[in-house]
């Protein structure tokens, strides 16, 4: 649970303060615990990503690749770069906000190859954030 | 006429103006410029119909041990290819081709910077010229390769960026066996002879090494004979045409026009594999449709031929780093089909892209909520789509599958081996050799893809393993091994402004040799991506019209 609380209070952390460094958003406080909107938030892109054997294996490989930005807080702070009070985003508006995210990195060729399929970085780092938080 | 050298006195001599060695694509091309021309032509064939003893005579020499040949810098095993690749009767190796017509594009021909002796001796003005000519031949329709094709067809549906991936459009000749089709006007012509069983063995050079003076031919049967002409063109190919002049040593130790040491040398071929599979995020018959072969039913299609849907040609799109790629990445040509069949693809998966298809319909609701959720937002719900198709991928992806330009390479070349035919001619030994450049060339495409196809909401690509940075070092280095060779074979006396740089000039004129010319695709400098024959006819025709001035027809 304690892990939990951690990673929800570093992505609240991500969300809030979105603009921030990587390295400054994980300094930051993480709240004595989730909060409705929090668990909101993260309910919400978990639930464009589905639970199986797949998604478990291709995260776990996104968490294992080198690299500090792999680690999930990183990940979910770039996830909602640029995305203000995105608790209150609906389920349509963070799938529209993450595919044009996708776009752009496909576009710019910003992608990572996750055991042979070539995914937009936006792609790896939201099955590393789920498995992450998935695996309690 | 047709004449059989078996049947000619033991010695016999022809004298004639030209004399034509070969009479595949290149070799006939040419002749038929001739017909009726006033001037005495002599094409020079082995077999008239396919025979064992004859072929054998393509036989390569034994390989390379297995441990030399999987190292990309010894040098590479090019199996059996060289005797099944090529067929040595009348009509050549238009016997067994498969009718893929395009032509190569003016990037193809320029000089690129990252590719070391790339760059053709003429312009993409010149060349182009012929092509249009080069399709009657081929028996294919209009000289059009552009996206102007999908009109009608109901494919065209992604609009890639133009500065990294552009379409690529082949024609399909239906095929033209030349020997079959333009045998009998051969037959008929009073002009040009065909010689059959006649295996050309040496080009007796003149005393001086300036000029050709006679042709050494011989039967299976040891019968001999001369031919005798104002001017030759060797046209068999592009393993032979570097063996017989390598072989034609008596007057000239290092062979015919080889005073630089580069007849042979340059061997190049297409490199084909898959780079991946793609998971698409929509029916895949839409994409499969896109690049399959078309026929066009529509009659103000311009491969539609006349009347009826039989006599359309039949076209077929791909898809191709653009030159801005290419350029950017210091990679050269690729075409990429995407290859699958719908129809194999089996009911359960069916049903997902069914039911997304007919989602907009309202009637999508009989396959359930969970699976339309699946393929609806495939960007993030990948890894489910994979677990539907998982068990037999390579059967439910389509395949993204390459046919790369091999970049000009010095140490790859056919060499005379010291085992000898059944006319006691060397053999060719062909040592392939690749490059990293080759293999970079590869690399890039699945990337570029990826993309693309994700850019554009198309589907996800599956890099193949040997392309992975983290595949092992089997694949890595010696990638040779597991793609295939095109048996385009070409390169082997290619063309150059400069005698120290290529075995021919502009007008495929030996460097040196004031009567001997070479036609066919081992006078490519570089070979571009597209499939050789359109480009071998054209350029067979412009050595024609330059014959036909400099000889007086």
């Amino acid at each position: 649970m304690n892990k939990r609380r951690k990673f929800l209070g570093l992505l609240t952390s991500a969300v809030v303060l979105p603009h921030l460094p990587v390295n400054a958003a994980s300094q930051h406080s993480p709240p004595s615990g989730p909060s409705v909107a929090e668990d909101i938030s993260l309910g919400r892109l978990l639930e464009l990503i589905p639970d199986n054997p797949a998604t478990r294996r291709l995260g776990r490989a996104v968490l294992d690749l080198p690299g500090p930005d792999r680690f999930p807080e990183a990940a979910a702070t770039r996830l909602f770069e640029g995305v203000s009070g995105n608790a209150s985003l609906t389920l349509e508006q963070l799938r529209d906000h993450l595919k044009i995210l996708r776009q752009t990195e496909f576009e710019d060729g910003r992608m990572v190859t996750v055991q042979g399929w070539i995914l937009a970085h936006s792609e790896a780092d939201a099955l590393a954030v789920a498995t992450f938080y998935r695996a309690g | 006429m047709f004449l059989d050298l078996r049947e000619l006195p033991d010695h016999h001599e022809i004298d004639c103006d030209l004399c034509i060695v070969g009479s595949g694509p290149a070799g006939l091309s040419i002749a038929r410029e001739f017909n009726g021309a006033g001037l005495k032509v002599c094409v020079v064939e082995s077999a008239r119909e396919p025979e064992e003893a004859t072929q054998q005579l393509y036989a390569g020499a034994e390989q390379p041990s297995r441990k030399r040949a999987r190292s990309i810098e010894n040098g590479v095993h090019y199996g059996v290819t060289a005797l099944h690749s090529r067929l040595r009767h009348f009509g050549g190796t238009s016997n067994h081709w498969g009718g893929y017509c395009a032509p190569l594009s003016p990037h193809d021909l320029e000089k690129r910077d990252w590719i070391p002796d790339s760059g053709w001796p003429i312009g993409w003005k010149e060349l182009s010229q012929y092509y249009p000519r080069a399709q009657a031949v081929c028996e294919i329709g209009p000289y059009i390769y552009d996206e102007t094709l999908w009109r009608g067809t109901g494919a065209g549906h992604y609009a890639f960026d133009p500065e990294r991936l552009v379409n690529l459009f082949y024609q399909f000749s239906p095929p033209i066996r030349f020997g079959d089709r333009y045998g009998d006007e051969m037959k008929a012509s009073r002009n040009i002879t065909v010689l059959f069983n006649a295996n050309v063995t040496n080009i007796g050079l003149a005393a001086n090494t300036t000029s050709a003076d006679h042709l050494a031919v011989t039967t299976l049967s040891g019968k001999r004979g001369t031919v005798k002409a104002r001017h030759y063109v060797v046209a068999c190919g592009g393993i032979e045409n570097a063996r017989l002049l390598l072989a034609s040593n008596d007057v000239a130790a290092a062979g015919v026009g080889n005073t630089k040491d580069l007849v042979g040398r340059y061997f190049m071929d297409h490199l084909y594999d898959s780079v991946g599979s793609l998971l698409v995020s929509e029916r895949p018959a839409r994409l499969l449709d896109q690049y399959a072969e078309i026929t066009p039913d529509k009659s103000g299609h311009p491969l539609a031929k006349s009347r009826s849907r039989a006599d359309a040609v039949m076209f077929q799109a791909a898809m191709s780093p653009s030159p801005a790629f290419q350029r950017r990445h210091k990679t050269a040509g690729a075409a990429l089909f995407v290859r699958g069949d719908w129809s194999r693809v089996d009911e359960g998966v069916r049903a997902v892209y069914d039911a997304i298809a007919l989602e907009g319909t309202g009637t999508a609701g009989k396959y359930g909520g969970h699976l339309l959720d699946i393929l609806r937002h495939l960007d993030t719900t990948l890894p489910e789509v994979k677990d539907i198709v998982q068990g037999k991928p390579a059967d439910h992806l389509p395949l993204l599958f390459a046919i790369a330009e091999q970049v000009p390479n010095r140490s790859s070349r056919i060499k005379l081996a010291t085992d000898k035919d059944a006319l006691g001619m060397p053999r060719a030994q062909i040592d392939w050799h690749l490059s990293e450049h080759d293999r970079k060339t590869f690399a890039q495409l699945p990337d570029l893809l990826a993309g693309e196809f994700g850019r554009l909401g198309i589907g996800r690509v599956h890099k193949a393993v040997w392309l992975d940075e983290d595949a092992p070092y089997l694949y890595r280095n010696d990638f040779s091994r597991i793609l295939e060779a095109g048996r385009h074979h070409s390169g082997t006396t290619r063309m150059a402004h400069d005698p120290a740089l290529g075995v021919v000039d502009a007008d495929c004129k030996v460097f040196g040799v004031s009567n001997l010319s070479i036609a066919g695709s081992s006078v490519f400098p570089t070979i571009g991506s597209a499939n050789p024959t359109l480009t071998i006819v054209a350029l067979a025709l412009r050595l024609a019209d330059h014959l036909k001035t400099r000889l007086g027809a």
